[in-house]
């Protein structure tokens, strides 16, 4: 045998060269070893079950369209009328939109733990895709239009929390869920930043009208401005104020009330 | 096993330590150093330690470059002034003048708080009002963002165009890769190493701290006011902490008495609650000789003033503190020359040269 190496001498390379990896490898992060989780539990076989069927781990799309009383909103050309009679145009609408959370059809949430900062007038942020979905029959879906107060209270996050996108409040440091404004008839500007923990708008949305069975299910989502303004008490700029810049606004309890109901599932499709 | 394989095995195994090391083959001076950063708490009654968030522990790394953000006037719009422009370190890292002036030359309605001693707030005031003279920062790195865009501060128009700055600087990016292991700045990280730098500041070795440590005596005169200072006589403790604590605040939040009619609204600005109309931070007592002027409007120019105001000028208000009205009857403290003069000689007691950087 014409071996470059002997035998001998290539043990001792061998060994070098398994130590050499050993040594590289070592300083990585130990690898998280996967152990096969135990197959989901087919939840598709409840009986006569309605609503979204995610039958292993998997993707929600989520798409949200801006509304004035079901119409998608033209912004700054067209003027709205709410229920007080209020006439306005809307120039920006940006929000945060967190705590995605599946309930499944014996009553357990499940929180995706996502935060996102949605600005209507640009697409790119209003879909969006939450990964690692865990399997379930889910009855109903709540959303977050603002931040949660353990996030709104302590520390600073990157991201879509990053208080350089300047929805965050400097002064009473704090986040400012929901801002839209634009002009009212008379020329002057009106703007709502709402935010705060006592009435965190919670969007709790029934899914057992749909029977739809998917891995990446969409919802398509309606955000119906004219929501803000009525359900259940009427908001007129005129009394209840043309501005809100702090969680402590007076009229700042009442808007957080009626944007309970903003969120309207339109459609889901698989 | 052969010489040469225990030496190629040998040669491995060192290798393999070596490797895991930060970085000595590239020799890159700004690596990742996450060493921690010892605070310098003196061993005295009191002194406890203070909560530091889960997500930014202190290191030297960060401290350092918190400290030469905080002096730098890159942050400011026009790069004409830094954190301390206003929080002089002379000065207690407070501001002498009355009102501070902002980048473009715009003057401020509050009195720039010293900066020392901070992150015990975390530990004794547990609500979400801590910092600033009104509570509206409910932590350190919170604050840190207010004052960057504030218009009549650094004036900069967000916060994105100080990263960018940053970014673009030939410095920065290696010094934050140091401190948290990326070159990518972010308005977070910025916050975050500014906030490493204040609770690094540690104010603890006045001639009162040199007493307590039996370094020193005290003056009689000291003695006697730290008497009034800790007992009904003067009722300075209720607010500015007793005998156990070396804070000389309450890290809360009360109305001094100082108007009938507050112009400031205080803490009431953040909670909107009436029974907190006019109420201020309690200052801390230490360090009074280089914190002038006194109150959040700094309308007192000498520590005499603040006695005098305490002792005969407290006014009454709905919101006025209890420990401030219960002297109202008998029209004050009714201290004699020589007990203000004794209390004015405890305050100055409470001066640490060395942290100004005097000594």
């Amino acid at each position: 045998m014409n071996n470059f190496f002997s035998a001998k001498q290539s043990l001792v390379l061998t060994s070098f060269y398994c130590l050499f990896c050993f040594a590289i490898s070592s300083c990585k992060d130990p690898e998280i070893i996967k152990i096969d989780t135990p197959p989901a539990e087919r939840w598709d076989t409840v009986t006569n079950f309605t609503g979204i069927i995610i039958p292993e781990t998997g993707v929600l799309n989520i798409n949200v369209n801006y509304e004035f009383k079901g119409e998608p909103i033209v912004f700054n050309t067209k003027n709205y009328v709410n229920a007080a009679n209020d006439t306005f145009t809307i120039r920006e609408i940006k929000h945060y939109f967190s705590n995605v959370t599946l309930i499944n059809h014996e009553g357990k949430s499940i929180n995706l733990n996502n935060y996102h900062l949605l600005d209507a007038s640009n697409a790119n942020t209003t879909s969006i895709t939450i990964t690692n979905v865990p399997p379930g029959n889910y009855k109903s879906v709540s959303i977050l239009l603002g931040v949660d107060s353990v996030r709104n209270h302590s520390g600073l996050q990157e991201g879509a929390l990053d208080p350089a996108w300047s929805m965050f409040w400097t002064w009473n440091t704090g986040y400012i869920f929901f801002r839209i404004n634009g002009l009212i008839s008379n020329g002057e500007a009106y703007t709502f930043d709402v935010g705060g923990d006592k009435h965190a708008p919670y969007n709790v949305m029934d899914l057992s009208a749909f029977k739809v069975k998917s891995i990446d299910p969409t919802f398509n989502l309606g955000l119906d401005i004219n929501e803000m303004y009525q359900n259940p008490e009427v908001y007129s700029f005129k009394t209840d104020g043309f501005s809100i810049h702090s969680d402590t606004d007076p009229g700042v309890n009442k808007m957080g009330r009626n944007m309970k109901d903003l969120l309207k599932i339109k459609s889901i499709a698989p | 096993m052969s010489l040469k394989k225990i030496f190629i095995v040998g040669a491995a195994l060192t290798f393999l330590v070596i490797a895991c090391k930060k970085d000595p083959q590239t020799g890159d001076p700004f690596a990742y150093d996450p060493t921690p950063y010892q605070l310098k708490i003196p061993k005295a009654v009191g002194w406890t330690s203070f909560p530091i968030p889960a997500d930014n522990p202190m290191t030297v790394a960060g401290v350092e470059l918190g400290k030469k953000l905080f002096f730098d006037p890159i942050l400011s719009v026009n790069n004409t002034q830094s954190c301390g422009s206003c929080h002089q370190q002379i000065s207690s890292f407070s501001d002498n003048r009355k009102f501070s002036m902002g980048a473009l030359g715009d003057v401020g309605h509050r009195q720039a708080m010293p900066l020392f001693n901070l992150a015990w707030a975390d530990k004794y005031n547990l609500t979400n009002h801590k910092y600033f003279w009104d509570g509206g920062a409910t932590d350190l790195e919170r604050q840190v963002i207010g004052p960057i865009i504030n218009p009549i501060e650094m004036a900069n128009p967000d916060v994105f165009s100080v990263i960018a700055r940053l970014q673009k600087h030939s410095e920065y990016p290696n010094l934050f890769r140091r401190a948290f292991g990326s070159d990518s700045i972010t308005s977070v990280k910025l916050a975050k190493a500014i906030a490493q730098f204040e609770r690094s500041l540690i104010s603890s070795n006045s001639n009162f701290d040199k007493a307590e440590r039996r370094e020193r005596l005290r003056t009689e005169s000291e003695r006697n006011g730290f008497i009034i200072f800790s007992t009904e006589k003067g009722d300075c403790f209720h607010c500015h902490g007793n005998a156990g604590s070396p804070f000389f605040t309450d890290f809360r939040f009360h109305n001094n008495g100082l108007e009938e009619m507050p112009k400031d609204s205080g803490l009431m600005r953040i909670t909107m609650r009436a029974e907190d109309f006019g109420l201020m931070k309690t200052p801390t007592l230490r360090n009074l000789s280089f914190t002038a002027p006194y109150m959040h409007d700094g309308r007192f120019s000498t520590l005499m003033e603040v006695i005098e105001f305490y002792n005969s000028g407290t006014k009454n208000s709905p919101t006025v503190d209890p420990m401030i009205s219960k002297n109202f009857h008998k029209g004050g403290l009714n201290l004699t020359p020589s007990e203000k003069n004794d209390l004015l000689n405890f305050l100055l007691s409470l001066n640490d040269s060395n942290f100004v950087g005097l000594k």
